[in-house]
């Protein structure tokens, strides 16, 4: 098995370096013999050539000219044989051998050592046989034979001197028993060694087979050695590495040339570095290399963190050690496995014991199977009391057919969601929420139920929702207008006032909207540019403005705008709060308006107390001033002047009490006021017309009263009061006017509509127009009255609102006085 | 007492009081003419010899001029500034006689020149000898260039 690494090309080198298993014997046979054969006939080019040269020496030598032709024919034909690329190599070797063998002879011939020659011709047939085969050593012979009888002839016939010793006999007899003696000796010589040729080869044919069935097993020995996981090394007792797989190699990353130096030295000081407790482990290696008999286990901590699992036995032949096998296996995956299982149930254990939530393992029964120790502690049970119960023991028992129900339906899958409290050994509730999940336990299907104890979720959620509750009354009941932005100026909160200066009935209405989504596009522009330096620079904005709401009224507001801050301290929005002033403003006016009247009324009481201090010690002064006269005429007797003081003293004096009483009058104005009515001015005016009829009549004036004026809210008697007056002084200052007329209209134009009463009597100068309204104040002297009616009806028209004054071009040309009235709303 | 008569313009809207002050004046026969205005309008016109008092002789040059402040038309104190405002008038002395005795009505009145503040006693024989002193000094003791 290759390991997928990426420079594949080592391994494959590796491979091929690994230890081999082989038995070389027939193959070397045949190499031998080819490799032999080869030699031979690259030689024997070398040799022809030398032969060819030192032939034409020799035939030159002996002046036997003819040879040379010969020699050229046989050189040319070897040569050629033995360049043929096709040639078997027996070819090729014979031709060589012949070229030798006819030279030697040549050479023995001419020397005479015809003996030498003949074993030659004898033995050149036989190693013919036995080095090549029973072609090439018949073709010898005959090669043998051929020269035998050639030299044989050439001898009989006298053309040779010399002739080879078993031809060269002129006997024929002899001759031919010569040569069968010798064809004889060669051929059973021949017969005798192709006999041994063929039982060697025989044998070792068999051989061949037997070693190629070892081949084939071993090869897939190979195969399994080298694709087991496990690394292989074994070594001899001498500690040579007598072979090893790659998987070895792999593990430990050794390097080509330490394990190609098959010695268990280099091997084990490279490995030792890795593993580690390099001591430990060479001692376990020393140690079983002492007891050749022992077997060893052990298991190696390498310091990349990877174990191997060692595995150390004997190597047997027989009953002979004759090495050791190192078996390593990489167990890293299987034990960090098993750790890591370990640890998961560890884990687990610790998990489901600390967790504060209490967990309950159900059977298919819905009887507690297990319980973490949660359970225990929070409950008051023991594990033993509760496992095999049915899990309804932990409800209270008034909601046990309610937990029940929910538990078989948990059973069932159709629920998986609990609200039933668990209740405690000694009867103590506790609000939890259950979820349930089915699973195994041990094999069997169970039930996973998870409570949470929820008791203080519960208690922080009411006081939560308290506090929230009571911030929202606060500020639903603050008199204020309350609204709080986030940073992009959508509404976050909103409070009652705000709601309803909106328009809105509802928090939810204006929350998420901008300004722009509720003002116009300028107001909205104001707001967002105030609000900007608060969000930007969380800088407070203050301002009193005003705004009307969806009733039409203004109110005035102080209003102010300050950041807020996330937990980071971040300003995550701002809190607006608007405060009613417009009552504040009202009463502000108020008081100035209080004030304004107050210091008129100051004003008006101090010019009273000087006109009254003055106007009622007239009457007094006169009083006395005349009863000093009187007691003078009267000493003195002027009777006449008596009677004139006594008058003098009589008119004083009812002119006081008149005064009184109209000062009385004056002082009523205002303060017994009759409840307010509804009053047709034209009524009112003919009504008055009618109380000072007399006056009217004793000067012949005639009176107008416009059926259209308006009609007012106020005191009645008092209004009329104010016309009566008013047509009273109209006839009293008509003068010598002929045709003495009064007036009564209004003027819708103006705005209010203003009342008239115009006479055409003796007018008033325009510089009077002011003083006829005051107290006392008579234009003319001796004019009857004391001068108050004008000041009364001037009081009346302003406690009823309205104002009063006069219009006349002057003595003579006739006046108007004109008031106006609040109008009646039902008018 | 110089033979010429001593001519007193009295500006009185209550003829009661008039009369007792024309009465006081006869009663010491102090001053030998009065004339009695009822109201501030008319006192003027008689200063300038207006409307009534257009004709000659009507209305002499007073002496000096008796001014009550409370007036029908035109108060005694526009009357006092009129006459004070005006180069030949402001010469003759103004006596206000009034019943007022108010401390407005006296800053006013001095502050508008007048010559002399008298407010009038309710009692009889103060009045009386009121008018007596007021006679003896402004028309006997005082010295006046005409």
């Amino acid at each position: 098995m290759v390991m997928q690494k990426t420079n594949a090309g080592r391994f494959t080198r590796r491979r091929a370096t690994s230890g081999k298993l082989t038995i070389p014997l027939p193959s070397a046979i045949q190499l031998w013999k080819q490799q032999l054969a080869n030699g031979i006939a690259r030689a024997s080019l070398a040799v022809s050539i030398l032969a060819l040269i030192s032939g034409f020496y020799y035939a030159y030598s002996i002046q036997a000219v003819w040879l040379i032709p010969l020699y050229i024919i046989l050189v040319a034909l070897l040569g050629l044989v033995t360049l043929l690329p096709k040639a078997s190599y027996t070819l090729r070797a014979l031709g060589p051998l012949v070229l030798i063998y006819l030279m030697a002879c040549l050479d023995m011939f001419e020397a005479g050592r015809t003996g030498s020659a003949r074993v030659l011709l004898i033995a050149l047939p036989v190693l013919s046989l036995l080095f090549f085969d029973l072609r090439a050593g018949v073709l010898t012979l005959g090669v043998s034979l051929l020269t035998l009888a050639v030299f044989g002839w050439l001898y009989t016939t006298g053309q040779l001197s010399v002739g080879l010793g078993v031809a060269n006999s002129t006997n024929p007899t002899i001759w031919v028993s010569n040569t069968a003696l010798f064809t004889l000796t060669t051929v059973l010589l021949m017969v005798s060694a192709h006999y041994l040729i063929t039982r060697l080869i025989n044998a070792l044919s068999k051989l061949e087979v037997n070693v190629k069935e070892n081949e084939k097993l071993l090869s897939l020995q190979q195969a399994v050695f080298d694709a087991t996981v496990d690394g292989i090394l074994a070594v001899d007792p001498t500690g040579k590495v007598t072979t090893y797989n790659r998987r070895f190699a792999e593990m430990w990353n050794i390097p080509e040339e330490i394990i190609a130096s098959r010695s268990n030295i280099p091997i084990l000081a490279f490995v030792r570095e890795q593993v580690e407790n390099p001591a430990a482990f060479m001692a376990r290696v020393e140690e079983l290399y002492a007891h050749p008999y022992a077997e060893g286990d052990d298991v190696l901590t390498l310091r990349d963190g990877r174990i191997f699992a060692r595995h150390s036995t004997p190597q047997r032949l027989g009953d002979e050690i004759v090495g050791r096998v190192w078996v390593l296996r990489d167990v890293t995956a299987e034990r960090q496995a098993a750790e890591t299982l370990k640890q998961s149930q560890r884990n687990f254990d610790l998990f489901f014991n600390t967790l504060d939530d209490l967990l309950f393992v159900l059977d298919v029964q819905g009887n507690i199977i297990h319980v973490n120790q949660t359970v225990c502690r929070k409950l008051g049970y023991t594990e033993a009391e509760l496992i095999g119960q049915p899990v309804l023991v932990v409800h209270p028992p008034e909601r046990q057919a309610e937990a029940a129900c929910i538990v078989a339906a948990m059973l069932t899958g159709e629920a998986e969601f609990c609200p039933v409290p668990v209740i405690t050994k000694d009867g103590r509730q506790i609000p939890v929420e259950t979820r349930v999940i089915t699973g195994e336990w041990d094999g069997r299907p169970a039930l996973f139920g998870v409570t949470r104890d929820i008791s203080q979720l519960k208690l922080s959620e009411e006081a939560l929702a308290r506090e929230r509750n009571l911030l929202r009354t606060v500020v639903d009941t603050l008199p204020d207008i309350i609204f709080a932005k986030d940073r992009n100026g959508r509404k976050i909160l909103s409070n009652r006032n705000d709601q309803w200066m909106l328009g809105a009935s509802a928090e939810a209405e204006v929350v998420g909207k901008t300004d722009w989504d509720v003002y116009s596009a300028d107001l909205a522009a104001r707001y967002t540019a105030e609000d900007q330096p608060v969000l930007d620079e969380g800088r407070m904005f203050e301002s009193e403005g005003s705004f009307v709401d969806p009733l039409g009224q203004r109110h005035w507001v102080l209003g102010s705008k300050r950041p807020f801050r996330d937990h980071t301290g971040e300003i995550a929005g701002l809190v607006g709060i608007y405060h009613d002033i417009t009552q504040l403003k009202q009463a502000a006016a108020e008081r100035e308006a209080l004030i304004t009247d107050l210091e008129a009324k100051n004003a008006e009481l101090e010019r009273f107390t000087y006109t009254v201090s003055h106007d009622l010690k007239s009457p007094l002064i006169t009083i006395k001033g005349f009863l000093g006269f009187l007691e003078q005429d009267t000493l003195k007797g002027r009777v006449e002047q008596v009677k004139h003081d006594i008058d003098m003293i009589a008119n004083a004096a009812d002119k006081m009490q008149q005064l009184l009483d109209e000062l009385l009058e004056l002082s009523r104005i205002g303060r017994l006021v009759n409840p307010p009515q509804t009053v047709s001015l034209t009524e009112l005016a003919h009504e008055a017309a009618g109380l000072v009829a007399g006056q009217l009549t004793a000067r012949g004036v005639q009176v107008d009263i416009a059926p259209n004026l308006p009609t007012v809210t106020g005191d009645r008697p008092r209004l009329r009061e104010v016309l009566e007056n008013l047509l009273s002084n109209a006839a009293k200052f008509m003068g010598d006017q002929p045709h003495p007329h009064i007036e009564v209209g209004v003027r819708y134009a103006e705005t209010p509509p203003v009342v008239y009463v115009r006479d055409n009597g003796i007018g008033i100068a325009p510089q009077y127009h002011e003083k006829v309204f005051g107290l006392f104040e008579k234009l003319d002297a001796v004019s009857e009255g004391t001068g108050i009616g004008l000041a009364i009806v001037k009081r009346i028209v302003e406690t009823h609102g309205g104002q009063i004054w006069v219009e006349s071009e002057g003595a003579g040309r006739g006046s108007a006085f004109c008031f106006t009235l609040p109008q009646s709303n039902q008018a | 007492m110089i033979g010429e008569p001593l001519i007193v313009l009295l500006v009185e809207d209550n003829p009661a009081h008039a009369e007792m002050v024309i009465r006081s004046f006869q009663e010491h026969r102090v001053a030998n003419k009065i004339y009695h205005v009822l109201d501030g309008e008319a006192a003027l016109d008689f200063l300038y010899h207006r409307g009534p008092f257009s004709m000659p002789d009507v209305s002499p040059r007073p002496h000096i001029i008796l001014l009550d402040l409370r007036l029908p038309k035109i108060g005694g104190l526009q009357v006092l500034q009129e006459i004070k405002k005006d180069e030949d008038l402001l010469s003759i002395p103004v006596i206000i006689l009034t019943t007022s005795e108010a401390e407005r009505d006296l800053t006013m009145a001095y502050e508008n020149h007048t010559n002399s503040y008298l407010v009038k006693p309710i009692d009889f024989a103060k009045f009386s000898q009121l008018i007596n002193d007021l006679g003896l000094y402004w028309l006997a003791w005082n010295r006046q260039p005409w």
